[in-house]
């Protein structure tokens, strides 16, 4: 090969980059990305163990995910669609009698507080997650973030961004109901 | 429109330029591969040259070699002399040019034509709402009443003024820690329970928490027509995803609203928005109003009427911040001077009616109702057609208790108040009871009967009016 071929070949890379890259991007435009998959789905929840929002306060496990069919809500106090959700969840746990955890995200623990204090309290238990360490092994996409876990301890269903009410009614509640039989 | 094609045309012609430029620049001289050589062949001749002449090269070695120099110099020649046509072929590709040129542009206008969307308009970053900068006088006035809330922590009038500034200056945050102390402070005001709660709902950008829900329902126990935080409550169990919850909450609401309530529309659009959410009619589950309560209730009656004057004479915003930095005293003080200095003027100028108005809602507001009711006397003299003012002399006026007669200026006021609202509830009444009272049991029946008619079937004051009634033999 002449030094001109290679030189001729070597003006193609852009395009050839380009087109990879638009490849790619094409395939990403026909993904909903609120249907992200979740590597859990029917596996157990990763192991972890955080502790309270503040010293003395019981943190949360993944020991504490079974035994009945429960929610696990990654929610965070600088996170305004979380605040949208929260209604939601105190309703859910103080009307319909579901039980939910919470990781508590890259938060300071007194700024969840105060959130929690004005906003109502739905958690059973929270895990304060300030590194954000366990949110990557549950493969947190961004808070708010909700997953149904069964008796066993299983991941059944992820819920990427805040519920709505219609999430709740054609989704989550009859999942739960199934998942309680 | 035009600015779009413009800019297009100027970025295809950017766009040609380096296009034109590598087709229109002349070919370079051909400094080939035949030129180098016959460079270094020159340059070996003249080798031999200066050999010769020192003597390291003979005559006949010399000549070889000029000669084997001489041969190569021609091949070289004949291959640049191949290489010419090519070369030749590298001039300006002026016809290639002006195809570009016009094709570039035919080409992407057929692309953009079909594809785009020219008239489609321009989606700003965000689109801000123009907040008018905080004066620094208010900064300072701010600063200042902090500083006296420091000395002074119990101080509930302070700390509402300052709640409300940083409300104003959409300071949401702070606003809730204001209102905090005068609760704090006042902490059976259920008034403030609701504008807490309301504080608390704004710095959560509209959602309604637990502890706003909390005052809200306070307030509403305290005072079952709060209907602002009947209104959040309902807002409440939308967000909660309880639709029908909210609509039970809404639909109540409207019920007991009086039929010139100035929320009713907002809870109408409400109930419409959520009623369509869950498939209802809209129309078919909101009921009618109560009918429109006159007198009005201070509250709104302050809100401004034809007159337009607000509790007190209209303050400018350079007055409104130098009052901010006064303690409760001077501010008093200030108002009462302002509410004099505008009973003065009206001395002069008995004829203006909405001056009288403003001075009588003054005068109520701080408490002078001799000096309200004077001030509604010549409110009515300036202009007997005045509807609010005869309503406002009437409410002044009234008995305390509904089955006393009243006094002659108050039954007047309430004849004039018929003769300009003739479906006037009070005035119907209270005329009615007159007629009783001097035994024209017709004029009684008719007035009674009128009102009867407006009252929905379950008010309470129904079966008392009926026995009433029944009674006029």
């Amino acid at each position: 090969m002449s030094a001109v071929t290679r030189h001729r070949l070597l003006l193609l890379l852009p395009l050839a980059v380009f087109l990879i890259l638009g490849g790619y991007f094409a395939l990403g435009l026909t993904r909903d990305p609120s249907k992200l998959p979740s590597m859990l789905i029917d596996k157990p929840a990763p192991t972890f163990s955080l502790p309270g929002l503040t010293e003395g306060e019981p943190g949360l496990s993944n020991a504490d995910l079974t035994g009945k069919v429960r929610l696990l809500n990654v929610f965070a106090s600088w996170c305004a669609p979380c605040r949208v959700e929260h209604p939601l969840l105190m309703r859910l746990a103080r009307e319909e009698g579901v039980t939910i955890h919470a990781i508590n995200y890259k938060d300071k623990p007194e700024a969840a507080k105060a959130f929690l204090d004005q906003m109502g309290n739905p958690f059973t238990a929270i895990g304060a997650d300030k590194d954000g360490r366990v949110a990557i092994d549950f493969g947190v996409y961004g808070v708010p973030e909700t997953y149904v876990i069964d008796k066993d301890g299983r991941v059944r269903y992820r819920h990427v961004g805040p519920l709505m009410p219609f999430d709740l009614e054609e989704k989550i509640l009859p999942m739960i109901r199934e998942l309680s039989k | 429109m035009i600015g779009f094609w413009l800019v297009a045309a100027a970025l295809t012609a950017l766009a040609l330029l380096p296009l034109l430029r590598a087709l229109l620049r002349p070919a370079p001289p051909l400094e080939g591969a035949a030129d180098f050589a016959r460079g270094v062949y020159a340059a070996q001749v003249a080798e031999i040259d200066r050999d010769l002449k020192r003597g390291i090269l003979s005559d006949d070695q010399a000549r070889a070699a000029r000669a084997e120099v001489g041969r190569r110099l021609l091949s070289a020649a004949d291959e640049a002399a191949t290489l010419t046509p090519a070369a030749m072929e590298a001039k300006p590709a002026q016809r290639m040019a002006l195809l570009v040129t016009l094709l570039l542009p035919v080409a992407a206008l057929a692309i953009y034509l079909p594809l785009g969307h020219p008239n489609m308009p321009a989606v700003p970053f965000a689109t801000r709402p123009k907040e008018a900068p905080v004066p620094p006088q208010v900064l300072e006035a701010v600063a200042k009443l902090e500083a006296t809330l420091k000395d002074n922590p119990d101080d509930a009038g302070g700390w509402g003024l300052l709640a409300q500034t940083y409300g104003a200056m959409s300071r949401p945050d702070d606003a809730v820690n204001a209102w905090r102390q005068v609760l704090r402070l006042t902490p059976d005001d259920a008034a403030v329970k609701g504008t807490l709660g309301e504080a608390l709902t704004v710095a959560a950008d509209g959602v309604v928490g637990e502890e706003a829900v909390r005052l809200f329902t306070e307030a509403v126990a305290a005072d079952a027509m709060d209907a602002r935080a009947r209104y959040y409550l309902g807002m409440a169990r939308v967000q909660a995803g309880d639709i029908r919850g909210a609509l039970d909450r809404w639909t109540s609401l409207v019920a007991d609203s009086p039929a010139d309530a100035p929320w009713l529309p907002t809870v109408r659009a409400r109930i419409h928005d959520a009623a369509t959410q869950v498939g209802l009619d809209p129309i078919a589950i909101t009921p009618a109003p109560r009918p429109a309560s006159a007198p009005p209730p201070p509250a709104m009656a302050q809100a401004g009427g034809p007159g337009g004057g607000g509790a007190a004479p209209a303050l400018s915003p350079e007055q409104m911040q130098a009052m901010a930095g006064m303690s409760q005293q001077d501010q008093q003080a200030t108002i009462n001077s302002m509410v004099d200095g505008l009973e003065a003027k009206l001395k002069d100028n008995p004829g203006d009616a909405d001056g009288w108005m403003r001075l009588a809602r003054a005068r109520e507001v701080q408490g002078k109702l001799d000096a309200a009711r004077a001030a509604l006397r010549g409110a009515v003299k300036a202009d007997p057609g005045r509807l609010l003012a005869w309503l406002d002399l009437s409410r002044l006026t009234a008995p305390d208790n509904v089955q006393t007669q009243g006094s002659a200026e108050f039954l007047t006021a309430m004849g004039k108040v018929l003769e300009l609202a003739p479906d006037n509830p009070q005035a119907l009444y209270y005329l009615g009871q007159q007629a009783a009272n001097e035994g024209k049991n017709d004029r009684a029946r008719d007035l009674w009967g009128r009102l009867l008619k407006q009252l929905p079937a379950d008010a309470p004051q129904r079966p008392e009016l009926q026995r009433r009634m029944d009674g006029l033999k």
